[in-house]
C-alpha cells in the first residue's frame, strides 16, 4: 500500500535570495522515477522536510508546465524554515506531495483576471500567473496588485517587471512603509483597486475573476472590498494557509469548520469560506 | 443467529483464538483499572486461571470501561512513521516500519469485549483513517481486525456515560453495522451474530458456542435492552443539543449563550488535553522529528546522524496546535479553542459523517481534572429544552 | 514470537503531586501515558506534562555511554567504558580526599532521582568519602520551609494530604501558581471554589490563573510577605479571632508574637506591601472565621532572603487560628520536584541523615556508623549547594559529583556560578542528557530514566510510592543507584552491594524512624504516607494530630525586613522568576517533548501594558533585561498578569537564562537564594 508520509529526496538546483529573509529554491527529485511521476497543478503545495528538524507545508511557486524542476519560495520565520534558508545549491531537501486542490485555469479562460497578493503571498499565485501569461491570448486583461511591508519585502521583483511588459497586463505595487529610494505607492494593497479599475458603484464585475493570497487580515479585507466593488463571491478565489502536519486530511490541524484546508483547499472560492466564523 | 457462551469457557476460547488472532481483551489490574491487553502478555503469567480471574467481561456483573479508548490499538499515542540515517552524501536512508513495531506481528487483531460506545467510535475512526487518502499506519495495524462487542446492561460509569442519549448503546441493534455482540445472561453470554463474517467466525467453534433458540433469544434480548436502557440513569437532550449547534451560532439567543459557555469552559480548563487524549474519536496528531543532531548542545559531532519521524496524539485545546509558523494563530483566544472542540463534535461532524462523533462514553468528564466534559456542555446548552 | 506490549503503573516524574500513571512500551520505546483512575492524587486525571511524560525518554539525544574529557579542561569528551569511567571517578575523588581532606569533595544528590538513589548518594558522601558536603536543589526551593516549619512545628513537610483539597472551605494561597506548578492540586482548588463554594484568598504579586476565582487577590509588593502575614495576625488578635484554647494548650511563645505583630496595623502594612488595609482585614476575617482553612505556599514564599521568616510567619498564622493538626486544616508547602520531599527525607542535605537525624548528634552518628560498618562519620554540618560552588571558586572544593541536576541553568547568578564550575578541578555529571552543566564535566555518566528503573518517590503529601521499570535502560545507561554503588565499590567500600532497590529501602527503613514501616510489599497499591514508624502503621494522612511533632507548637514571630535588592533609578523594575505550566525547570525533559516544546518554544518577559507603553514597547518586540549581574535578550510579552513595575521571566530557557540576572544573596538560616526578587532594567534590543 502507498505510504503518503514518506518523503523523497530532492536536490537544490539553485537557491536565489528573494529578499533579506526569503529565498527561492529550484529543486529536482534525485530519483528519476519520482521526478518522472511528479505532476502538480497550479495552487497545490508540498510537504517539505529537513530531516531531523521537521516538515512544513510550502506552496509550489513555479508553473506546472515546467517539467524540469519545481520551485519553492521560503521565508525564514522559524527554526525549520530558518535552517532551510541556510541551505545551498546541491543540498538535499525531502519532499512529498503534491497536495490540495488547485486554482481554476481552463474555467477562467476568456475572462479578465486580477491577482492580489501580500508579501510572500505572491508565491502561490506565481505559477498560475506564469501559466496565464504564457497563454495570454486566451485571457482578457490581467492586473497584478502586489503589496508588502516595505520595498525590501517585495519578492520576484525582476519578474514583476517582466510581467508588466506583457501586453494587456498591468502590475501595481505598494508598500506599507517606504524606505529610501522608493518612489512607488505607500498604502494598503486595497488602495491599488482604483488604479486597476476596481471601484465601488462601478457596477457588476461579472467578467473578472480575482485570486487572492496573503496574510489572513489582508484576505478578509481585500475580499470584502472586492465584493463591495461588484465581484460575485464565486468569482473570488483565495488560497488559505494553516498549520498542518500531514497534507492528507488526517492530522486535523488545518480543519476550519467542516473543511480541511489541505484536501478541500488550499484554494477556496470566497462563496465557500466567507461565512466561516473562525479566523483564517 | 444466536448462540450461548458459558462464562467458564471464556478463557479457553480466548486461548484457542490466540492461535490465529492477536487477541486483545479487557483485563482488570491490581490497581482497579481495566485496560485492553494482549492475551500473550497476560497469559504468560498464569494461563487460563490468570485470564479468567482478570478478565473484565460481562455487561451486568463486571461492567467496566476501558481506561484508554480502544483507538490506541490502531492509532497509538506515539508511533514511528519512519526512521532515517545519513548515507553520507547529504541523503538519508529512510526505513518505514511496515508494522514492525506492532506487537501483534502478522496476526490480525481480535478486540474481544469492546463496549458499544467504543465500538461506534472505532467505526468512525476507521472511516476517517481508511477512506479518502488511506492512512498507512492505521490501515496496517487495523488490517483484518475484528471486534466482538460486550454490551452494557449496567452502565460502567453511571455518573459519566450517556450512550442511550448519544444513540450508541447500551446494546447493539440488529441492522446496526457489527459482527458479534455478547450480552451477559445467566452464567454466560447470549452471542448475537449479526453478519456473515460473524457467522464465519463462530463456525468451527461449536465447542464454545451453542446454538440458541432464535425467537426466545430475540425476545429475551429485547427485554434486556429495555432493562439496560432503563439502567442508564444519565439522560441528556443530545438531539436537542445537535439542533441548537446546527443553527448558525452568530444568530439568535444561542448566538449569545454559546460563546458565554465557551468562555466559561476556557476559563475553567487547565489545558491538560485529557478530553482529547481520552476521546475515542479524537484523531488529531502532531508530527515531529526525534534526531540526534539538531539540538543546541550537540554532544558528539562524529557518529551517524540519525533519527525518526514520530507522530503523537495532539489536540485543539493547545494554543500551539493552530499557531502558524508566522506566529499568527487563528485560535489565539482560548475560548475559540473550546468552541472548536464542541463545534467539531456536535456541529460539523454530524454534517460530514451523518452523526455526531461524541459517542457518550463520558471519559472526557471522568478524565477532566476540573470536571468539564461533553455531558456538562450538552446539559448547559440544552437548559430550558422540554424533556 | 511477537514482542510484548507492556503497561505498568508508576509515579509521574514531574511535580510533587506524584500522580499515578501507566506507561506502556512496545518493547523498544515508551508509547503512551495514561492516568490511574483510583490513585488518590491523579484520580483519573493528569496535567499536560503527565500526559506527555512518555516522550523525552525516547529522545535520540539521550547519553548512551560514559564519556571522559581527555586532554585537560579544554579537551574533548570521548566515549569510555564503564570500568574506565568509574575507576577514574573513584581514583580522583580518593586522591582529593587523601591530599586535601574529605571536605574538598561535594556531592549533589537529586530531587528527580529515587529515594534509594538519594540515600546512596549521601551514603557515598558520608560513609565512603567522609564528608557532609551533600546537598541538592531543595536548597533552592523549600530549604526555608524545612527550617521554618521544623523550628515552629517540628516537621518540615506538608501537614495535609492532597485529598484534603477536596474538603477544605478556605484556601490561603501565596507564592504558588498552583494550576501551573501543581496542576492536580490547582484543579482541586478550582473545583472546590466553583462547585463547593470554598473561599480562595490569594496573595500573589502576579495575576495567575487562580486569580479569576479568588475572593480576594491581594497583590503584595514582592519581598514584603512577613509584613502582610503579620498584618493578618494583627487583625486577628485585634478583633479577638484567635483560637485561645488551642494557643493555650498546644503552643508556646504567644505573648512574644502578640508583641511583635502589635505594630503591624493594616494601614502600616498597606504602606509596605501595597495591600489595601480593608482587603487585609477582610482576608483575616475569612481565614480566621473558616474552620477548614488550609494555607498553601510555594517558591513565592521561600525564595527570599527572608524565606525562613516568611515560613515561620505562615506557621504562626495557622497556629494562631488553631488551623493545624486536623484534616483539611494545615500549612502546606507544595514541594516542587517529584521527589524533593524524598531527597530531603533520606538525607540529601548537609546537616542530617535520613529522617532528619542531625549529623551533629553523636547518637545518630553511632547508629549510622554501625549500620554502614564504618568507624568514622564526620560530625560537622557540611556545605550547602550555594556554599559548595562558592568554595569551588575559591579552590577549596576540588571534586564535585552532580547527579541529575542542572545548576548551570537553575541556580542564581549564572555568570558567577559557571565560572565556579569551570574552576572546579574535577566535575562528574550523571544525567540523561548533555545539559548546560555537563558542558563543564570531566566525566559524564549516562543515567537511566525513571521509566527504566525501580524505586520510590515521595510526593508532596509525604506519600512514598513506587516507581517501576517499564523498559530496559537506553544504550549503556544505568540506573543511578547502580552507578553510585559501582563508584563506592571502586573506592574500596563494600557495604553498597544491592540486588535491587527494595534492599536499599529495607536499609532506609532500618535506620530511619519516619520510614521505619516502609517496605516495597507494603507500598501496594498506592504507597504510604510517612511518618510510618512500624510494619503495622497505616501511614499518616495529616501531621500534628493532638500534638505537634516537636511537642508544643512554637510561635516564632519575625519583623519585616526589606529585600536584599530593591529597585532604584538605574534598575527600576522588580524581576521575579518562575516556571510555566508547559515546561519543567531547565527544560531538559519538556523541551524534548514535542507538544510542550511547541506550546512555549522560546523565552519571554512579562511586562505590564502601562510600563510597555511608557517605553513604546510592542508585544513580541525583543528587549534586553539587565541586572547588576548580567544581561539577557528576550521577547516582551505585554500582559496584565504582572503589575506595574514588576516583570516576570521563566527560567527554563538556556538561550536566555533568567538566572543570569538573579541574586545569589541567601536567607541567613536556610541559605536559600532570593530568586524571587531582584532589580532590573529593560531596554529595547
Amino acid at each position: 500500500m502507498r505510504n503518503d508520509y514518506i518523503p523523497y529526496p530532492a536536490r537544490i538546483v539553485s537557491a536565489r535570495d528573494e529578499t533579506y529573509d526569503t529565498k527561492t529554491f529550484r529543486l529536482k527529485f534525485t530519483e528519476p522515477s519520482v521526478a518522472e511521476d511528479f505532476n502538480f497543478k497550479q495552487g497545490q503545495f508540498l510537504e517539505v522536510s529537513l530531516l531531523g528538524r521537521g516538515e512544513a507545508p510550502i506552496s509550489i511557486c513555479s508553473s506546472p508546465l515546467e517539467r524540469e524542476y519545481f520551485e519553492l519560495n521560503i521565508r525564514s520565520v522559524g527554526s525549520l524554515t530558518g535552517a532551510i534558508c541556510r541551505l545551498k545549491e546541491g543540498d538535499i531537501l525531502y519532499v512529498r506531495g503534491p497536495y490540495g486542490n488547485s486554482f481554476p485555469f481552463k474555467e477562467v479562460k476568456g475572462r479578465d483576471l486580477v491577482f492580489i497578493a501580500g508579501g510572500i503571498g505572491l508565491a502561490p499565485l506565481r505559477g498560475l500567473i506564469q501559466m496565464v501569461l504564457k497563454n495570454k491570448k486566451d485571457f482578457g486583461n490581467v492586473s497584478i496588485l502586489y503589496g508588502a511591508k516595505s520595498p525590501e519585502d517585495l519578492c520576484f521583483r525582476d519578474e514583476l517587471e517582466q510581467w508588466s511588459e506583457v501586453e494587456g497586463t498591468s502590475v501595481y505595487q505598494t508598500v506599507d512603509r517606504a524606505s529610501d529610494g522608493w518612489n512607488g505607492r505607500v498604502g494598503l494593497v486595497t488602495e491599488l483597486y482604483e488604479a486597476a479599475g476596481i471601484e465601488e458603484g462601478a457596477g457588476e464585475m461579472s467578467n473578472t475573476t480575482a485570486f487572492l493570497c496573503g496574510p489572513p487580515v489582508m484576505i478578509r479585507f481585500a475580499a470584502r472590498k472586492l465584493k463591495a466593488c461588484g465581484f460575485k463571491p464565486g468569482n473570488i478565489y483565495v488560497t488559505l494557509e494553516r498549520y498542518m502536519k500531514c497534507g492528507i486530511g488526517k492530522c486535523g490541524h488545518c480543519n476550519i469548520g467542516g473543511v480541511f484546508v489541505c484536501v478541500d483547499g488550499p484554494v477556496f472560492s470566497w462563496e465557500h469560506v466567507e461565512g466561516f466564523t473562525e479566523d483564517f | 443467529m444466536y448462540y450461548y457462551l458459558r462464562r467458564e469457557k471464556l478463557a479457553g476460547l480466548l486461548l484457542h483464538l490466540s492461535k490465529e488472532w492477536s487477541v486483545l481483551a479487557p483485563f482488570r489490574n491490581s490497581y482497579g483499572d481495566v485496560t485492553l491487553e494482549n492475551l500473550d502478555s497476560v497469559a504468560e503469567n498464569g494461563r487460563a486461571e490468570e485470564i479468567a480471574s482478570r478478565l473484565a467481561l460481562g455487561g451486568r456483573t463486571d461492567s467496566a470501561q476501558l481506561l484508554s479508548p480502544p483507538k490506541e490499538v490502531f492509532f497509538p499515542q506515539s508511533e514511528i512513521l519512519f526512521q532515517f540515517s545519513e548515507k553520507g552524501n547529504g541523503e538519508f536512508a529512510i526505513e518505514q516500519p511496515e508494522g514492525k513495531d506492532d506487537p501483534s506481528g502478522n496476526k490480525p487483531k481480535l478486540l474481544f469485549g469492546i463496549k458499544p460506545c467504543d465500538y461506534h467510535a472505532l467505526l468512525m475512526t476507521g472511516r476517517f483513517f481508511l477512506e479518502d487518502n488511506t492512512d498507512f499506519y492505521y490501515s496496517t495495524r487495523a488490517n483484518g481486525s475484528m471486534v466482538i462487542i460486550d454490551s452494557c446492561i449496567v452502565p460502567p460509569e453511571p455518573e459519566a456515560c450517556f450512550c442511550s442519549s448519544a444513540g450508541t448503546g447500551p446494546l447493539m441493534k440488529r441492522g446496526d453495522e457489527y459482527d458479534i455482540q455478547l450480552v451477559e445472561e445467566g452464567n454466560g453470554f447470549i452471542v448475537d451474530v449479526a453478519s456473515s463474517r460473524g457467522e464465519d467466525f463462530v463456525s468451527g467453534l461449536e465447542n464454545f458456542f451453542k446454538i440458541a433458540d432464535e425467537k426466545e433469544t430475540a425476545r429475551r434480548l429485547e427485554e434486556i435492552r429495555k432493562e439496560a436502557v432503563g439502567n442508564v440513569e444519565l439522560k441528556v437532550d443530545f438531539k436537542g443539543a445537535l439542533e441548537i449547534m446546527k443553527e448558525s451560532p452568530e444568530e439568535g439567543e444561542t448566538g449569545e449563550r454559546l460563546p458565554a459557555i465557551y468562555r466559561e469552559i476556557a476559563d475553567r480548563c487547565i489545558y491538560c488535553g485529557a478530553c482529547l487524549y481520552l476521546c475515542p474519536t479524537c484523531t488529531c496528531f502532531n508530527v515531529y522529528d526525534n534526531s540526534n543532531f539538531c539540538s543546541v548542545l550537540t554532544l558528539l559531532e562524529e557518529g551517524e546522524r540519525a533519527g525518526e519521524r514520530v507522530r503523537v496524539w495532539d489536540g485543539c485545546v493547545f494554543s500551539g496546535y493552530s499557531r502558524e509558523a508566522s506566529g499568527h494563530n487563528p485560535r489565539d483566544d482560548a475560548y475559540k479553542r473550546a468552541e472548536r472542540r464542541y463545534e467539531h463534535k456536535l456541529r460539523y461532524d454530524p454534517v460530514v459523517y451523518g452523526r455526531s462523533t461524541c459517542v457518550g462514553c463520558g471519559r472526557c468528564l471522568t478524565g477532566c481534572p476540573v470536571d468539564i466534559g461533553m455531558l456538562k456542555f450538552i446539559e448547559e446548552v440544552t437548559v430550558g429544552n422540554e424533556e | 514470537m511477537s514482542k510484548i506490549m507492556e503497561r505498568k503503573i508508576t509515579t509521574c516524574i514531574y511535580c510533587g503531586c506524584g500522580c499515578g500513571l501507566y506507561l506502556q512500551t512496545d518493547g523498544n520505546r515508551i508509547i503512551s501515558s495514561v492516568p490511574s483512575r483510583n490513585h488518590p492524587v491523579s484520580d483519573g486525571s493528569l496535567c499536560v506534562k503527565g500526559w506527555n511524560s512518555f516522550e523525552f525518554e525516547n529522545s535520540r539525544e539521550r547519553i548512551t555511554q560514559p564519556l571522559i574529557r581527555r586532554g585537560g579542561k579544554e579537551g574533548k569528551l570521548e566515549p569510555a567504558t564503564w570500568e574506565e569511567a568509574i575507576e577514574l571517578v573513584a581514583n580522583r575523588f580518593s586522591s582529593f580526599k587523601e591530599r586535601y581532606g574529605s571536605d574538598s569533595l561535594a556531592f549533589l544528590s537529586s530531587a528527580k532521582a529515587t529515594n534509594e538513589e538519594n540515600f546512596l548518594m549521601m551514603k557515598l558522601a558520608r560513609a565512603v568519602f567522609g564528608t557532609n558536603n551533600v546537598d541538592h536543589c531543595a536548597r533552592l526551593c523549600h530549604a526555608s520551609t524545612v527550617t521554618g516549619l521544623a523550628l515552629t512545628m517540628g516537621s518540615g513537610a506538608m501537614t495535609n494530604s492532597v485529598e484534603d483539597f477536596d474538603k477544605a472551605d478556605c484556601f490561603l494561597v501565596t507564592g504558588s501558581d498552583t494550576t501551573g506548578q501543581h496542576p492536580l492540586i490547582g484543579s482541586r482548588i478550582i473545583r472546590s471554589v466553583l462547585d463547593r463554594g470554598a473561599k480562595l484568598l490569594l496573595f500573589d504579586p502576579r495575576r495567575i490563573r487562580l486569580s479569576k476565582y479568588a475572593h480576594i487577590h491581594a497583590q503584595q509588593r514582592p519581598g514584603t510577605d512577613v509584613a502582610w502575614i503579620n498584618g493578618l495576625m494583627h487583625v486577628i488578635i485585634r478583633d479577638g479571632l484567635e483560637a485561645r484554647e488551642y494557643i493555650e494548650e498546644r503552643t508556646t511563645g504567644y505573648q512574644e508574637l502578640k508583641r511583635v505583630v502589635e505594630r503591624y496595623e493594616p494601614s502600616y502594612v498597606e504602606g509596605i506591601t501595597g495591600i489595601p488595609a480593608k482587603v487585609l482585614e477582610e482576608a483575616a476575617h475569612i481565614y480566621a472565621g473558616t474552620r477548614k482553612a488550609m494555607i498553601v505556599f510555594a517558591m513565592g514564599i521561600t525564595q527570599h532572603t527572608t524565606g525562613v521568616n516568611n515560613v515561620k510567619s505562615l506557621a504562626n498564622l495557622a497556629m494562631l487560628t488553631g488551623h493545624v493538626g486536623f484534616p483539611a486544616m494545615g500549612v502546606n508547602p507544595l514541594r516542587g520536584q517529584n521527589n524533593v520531599q524524598g531527597a530531603c527525607d533520606v538525607g540529601g542535605l548537609p546537616d542530617v541523615y535520613s529522617g532528619y537525624q542531625k549529623v551533629e548528634n553523636p547518637e545518630a552518628r553511632k547508629k549510622f556508623m554501625k549500620a554502614w560498618e564504618v568507624d568514622y562519620l564526620p560530625d560537622k554540618t557540611g556545605l550547602t549547594l550555594t556554599e559548595i560552588f562558592q568554595n569551588a571558586c575559591r579552590g577549596k572544593i576540588r571534586g564535585i559529583y552532580v547527579m541529575g541536576e542542572n545548576p548551570a541553568l537553575s541556580d542564581p547568578n549564572l555568570n558567577h556560578l559557571c565560572g565556579c564550575l569551570k574552576r572546579t578541578e574535577f566535575l562528574v555529571v550523571q544525567d540523561l542528557f548533555y545539559t548546560e552543566t555537563a558542558e563543564y564535566a570531566d566525566v559524564i555518566l549516562p543515567a537511566a530514566s525513571f521509566a527504566e528503573k525501580d524505586g520510590t518517590f515521595t510526593n508532596t503529601e509525604r506519600r512514598v510510592q513506587r516507581v517501576r521499570k517499564v523498559m530496559e535502560p537506553v544504550g549503556n545507561s544505568l540506573p543511578d543507584w547502580k552507578i553510585i554503588s559501582m563508584v563506592a565499590k571502586a573506592a574500596g567500600y563494600h557495604q553498597m552491594d544491592y540486588k535491587d532497590p527494595s534492599q536499599i529501602m529495607d536499609e532506609i527503613a532500618s535506620v530511619t524512624p519516619i520510614y521505619g514501616g516502609i517496605s516495597y510489599d507494603r507500598l501496594e497499591p498506592f504507597g504510604l504516607q510517612w511518618p510510618c514508624p512500624d510494619k503495622n502503621h497505616p501511614g499518616t494522612p495529616y501531621l500534628h494530630k493532638d500534638r505537634f511533632t516537636r511537642g508544643k507548637g512554637r510561635f516564632l514571630p519575625a519583623e519585616y525586613q526589606p529585600p536584599a535588592e530593591e529597585p532604584d533609578a538605574e534598575y527600576p523594575f522588580v524581576l521575579t522568576t518562575g516556571r510555566t505550566y508547559w515546561h519543567y525547570h531547565t527544560g531538559t525533559m519538556t523541551r524534548r517533548t514535542s507538544v510542550l516544546a511547541r506550546e512555549i518554544p522560546e523565552n519571554y518577559v512579562e511586562i505590564n501594558p502601562a510600563d510597555a507603553e511608557a517605553m513604546n514597547l510592542k508585544n513580541g518586540e525583543m528587549v534586553s533585561v539587565s541586572s547588576r549581574r548580567g544581561s539577557i535578550k528576550v521577547k516582551a510579552k505585554v500582559t496584565e498578569y504582572v503589575g506595574e513595575g514588576l516583570v516576570f521571566i521563566p527560567f527554563h530557557f538556556a538561550e536566555s537564562p533568567a538566572n543570569i540576572l538573579t541574586l545569589q544573596d541567601t536567607d541567613p538560616e536556610a541559605k536559600i537564594p532570593a530568586l524571587k526578587v531582584c532589580a532590573v532594567k529593560i531596554e529595547k534590543a
